[in-house]
């Protein structure tokens, strides 16, 4: 080897980038805005006032997976051009970069920054930084994130959405005669093993003896687990089943629907789809919250250190859905989702005692 | 005034011709990478100057970006030097993805854990993610000189393993699941390490900022890059890969210096798993590694398997790391940024591949 040549290169270049390192305090494109002033606190929403209105949306998953977290890049498009903003989405994220992504999109000048999920919460550690002053945040909790004064969430409780998704999936099963449901998810994480736990309460309080097959391919958007999964279900004879997934949710569906198996929706309302159908749809899409939050954003009532909690029977979301209801079957789940609302029914005692 | 020999004249084109034939490939290959990349960036509604502009902005413009790029540089930095370690001894291990998570899980498990000084903490879960890296590497070892298994088919099944290993790990609470809060869905995380567990940082961002895991990376840089080639166990390391059966017969032990080259490849990758836990993240989570294991073997290969080439190797990865993190920033789909990012990185890559290629395809004597 040419040592001395090619280390002399090196070790005149290392120093040389650490200087130029120091020397710079620029943040590139927006400026630095180390110290800046602080954005109005009202007003919004051209907080920086930069002329333009930008939301930057960071998620966890795919955005064009027809369903959960697209709703949240769809919902946010709509209130955005009713309004002549612009929606900037990041997805596939990985939560170990969100804080470093949440930076970048500070130096962007963003104006509000949504966080698609609890899983990405490390963003907020950013929001503090003075590059990230007065910038507005919203996090899509699901379960809830620790408040602080920076951010405002929404909140929705996976017990209620799922035990009732859970009851519309007993009533189906109640209607075929049968007993056995399927439950195909991602990886084992917590909240999807507590939706398979709700999920199964529902079910069992329209058939006591249903039986729910579980099974975690270890990936939301894989279609060829989720597909297996489904066939190794449906030689168990299942009736009904829930594909809690991503991107694959679809390619799950389509498989029910050649075998004649009633599927639900993770999230959104597909009842109008004509070439994926569903039997029910279980609406807790983050952009129907989402939404509702930029709502406030554009009329400048968006409070930053508060959570909205939504509650099922009480908002329009979240919400159940049969597609196309036989009999009673949409009154009596709207009568299961009006007592969760009124407190009549404890739907975290249900669940609890389930097993 | 020099006189040549009758033919020199013919001798001399054909170095120069060699020494021109690298810039070359490099220049076709970037130009190729960039005018594909602008293709399909143009075809998706963007500017390719300003998405150009975006990689530099985020990468080198300015301080806090500098840092971002210095600290994306060090664990690939570190994975690359050990990647090059055992690739001299003719042993190649592509499977530092998983050591390298695996080193961080040990580190998260030593940083929240133990008890004692912060310094002294940080300490162990740095030793703690290096020994873990090794010992990962340490059954590809045993399996190839005991049974004969093949280490590339090995390593690379150890990092499924591995991740599947972590995943479990923080999505257990007796584990390393992140405590749990009142009415909150607990996510695949561990907690954060306490502050006095991670490494300092130069600076505060926005501001110039950087941690101070690349003194770690520049120093094992040296003592490798010295060691291979003045040490006797560079010297024998060198022997072992060039010809195994001439250092057999010169005493050298293949064993102990092959199998210790694969474990201080995954001490490296263990290492670098360390730094990004105790120098950026401060918790494991299931994606913790990020590709930075992949990303590392290639920076080996690019350099040629040499130490110091692999620091500015590491830099232009680092690079591309900080700079597509900004440009998904500007508007630019998350997938479109990867796919400019892998073609500019093939387009470093392809040049030292097809050299390696072309030396494989050399008749022995000419080689």
């Amino acid at each position: 080897m040419k040592f001395p040549a090619r280390a002399a290169l090196v070790f005149l270049a290392a120093p040389a980038l650490l200087l130029t390192a120091c020397g710079g305090g620029n943040g590139g494109a927006g400026g630095s805005g180390s110290g800046s002033a602080a954005p109005k606190a009202t007003g919004q929403p051209d907080v920086n006032g930069d002329g333009k209105v930008v939301i930057g949306i960071m998620s966890p998953g795919d955005t064009r997976d027809n369903g959960y977290y697209q709703s949240f890049v769809d919902d946010a498009n709509k209130v955005a051009q009713a309004n002549g903003w612009e929606v900037r989405p990041i997805d596939k994220l990985n939560p170990a970069d969100a804080v470093n992504q949440a930076r970048n999109l500070c130096r962007q000048r963003v104006d509000l920054i949504a966080v698609g999920a609890s899983v990405l919460a490390d963003a907020l550690t950013a929001a503090p930084e003075p590059q990230c002053k007065g910038v507005n945040w919203y996090v899509n909790g699901g379960g809830g994130v620790e408040q602080t004064e920076y951010f405002t969430q929404s909140k929705d409780t996976v017990n209620q959405s799922l035990y009732a998704a859970g009851y519309a999936a007993g009533q189906l099963l109640k209607q075929a005669g049968a007993s056995k449901a399927g439950y195909i998810t991602g990886p084992e994480l917590d909240f999807a093993k507590q939706a398979a736990k709700a999920f199964q309460a529902g079910m069992r309080a329209v058939v006591p003896n249903a039986e729910l097959i579980t099974t975690y391919t270890g990936d939301f958007d894989d279609s060829a687990k989720a597909k297996e999964a489904f066939e190794a279900q449906k030689a168990q004879g299942i009736k009904v089943v829930y594909p809690y997934l991503g991107g694959a949710t679809d390619a799950v569906t389509q498989q029910a629907n050649a075998a004649g198996i009633s599927a639900l929706t993770p999230g959104t309302d597909r009842c109008a789809d004509t070439t994926t159908k569903y039997a029910v749809s279980v609406i807790f899409s983050p952009g129907a919250y989402f939404a509702a939050a930029l709502e406030d954003f554009g009329k400048g009532t968006l409070k930053m250190g508060t959570a909205r909690i939504w509650t099922m029977g009480v908002d329009p979301v979240p919400t159940v859905k049969f597609c196309s209801p036989e009999g009673d079957q949409q009154d009596r789940i709207d009568q299961v989702m009006k007592d969760m609302g009124t407190g009549k029914l404890d739907v975290d005692a249900a669940v609890d005692g389930a097993r | 005034m020099t006189l040549t020999r009758p033919g020199a004249r013919h001798a001399d084109r054909a170095p120069v011709r060699s020494r021109l034939r690298t810039p070359l490939l490099y220049a076709v290959s970037f130009a190729v990478a960039l005018a594909l990349a602008a293709a399909l960036v143009t075809v998706g509604g963007h500017s390719m100057a300003d998405a150009l502009l975006a990689l530099y902005q985020g990468s080198l413009d300015g301080g806090a970006s500098i840092g971002q790029t210095i600290d994306e540089t060090t664990p690939l930095l570190i994975v690359a030097i050990g990647a090059i370690v055992s690739a001299r001894a003719g042993i190649f291990n592509i499977g530092q993805e998983g050591q390298l998570i695996v080193g961080a899980a040990a580190g998260a498990a030593i940083g929240l854990f133990v008890p004692g000084p912060g310094w002294l903490v940080g300490a162990l879960a740095l030793l703690g993610a290096a020994l873990a890296g090794a010992l990962w590497a340490g059954i590809p070892a045993v399996l190839y000189y005991w049974r004969g298994v093949d280490v590339v088919v090995a390593t690379l099944l150890m990092v499924f393993v591995a991740m599947q290993l972590v995943s479990f790990a923080v999505n257990r609470d007796y584990l390393l699941q992140e405590t749990a809060v009142e009415g909150q869905i607990l996510s695949p995380q561990s907690d954060l390490l306490p502050e006095g567990v991670r490494l300092p940082r130069l600076g505060e961002y926005p501001d110039f900022n950087l941690g101070t895991g690349f003194v770690i990376a520049l120093a094992v840089t040296g003592v490798v890059a010295y060691l291979l080639r003045h040490g006797k166990w560079g010297f024998r390391l060198r022997m072992l890969g060039l010809n195994p059966v001439a250092a057999r017969r010169a005493g050298v032990r293949a064993a102990a210096l092959g199998g210790g080259a694969l474990l201080l490849s995954g001490g490296a990758a263990g290492l670098a798993g360390g730094v990004m836990l105790t120098g950026g993240v401060y918790r494991i989570q299931a994606g913790f590694a990020d590709n930075v294991g992949w990303e590392g073997l290639l920076v080996a290969l690019v350099a040629r398997n040499h130490p110091l080439v692999a620091i500015p190797v590491a830099l232009f990865f680092g690079v591309l790391r900080a700079g597509g993190g900004f440009l998904a920033s500007t508007g630019v789909p998350r997938y479109l940024v990867s796919v400019v990012t892998a073609l500019l990185v093939l387009a470093a890559a392809f040049p030292a591949a097809y050299a390696e290629l072309r030396k494989r395809r050399r008749p022995a004597v000419e080689a």
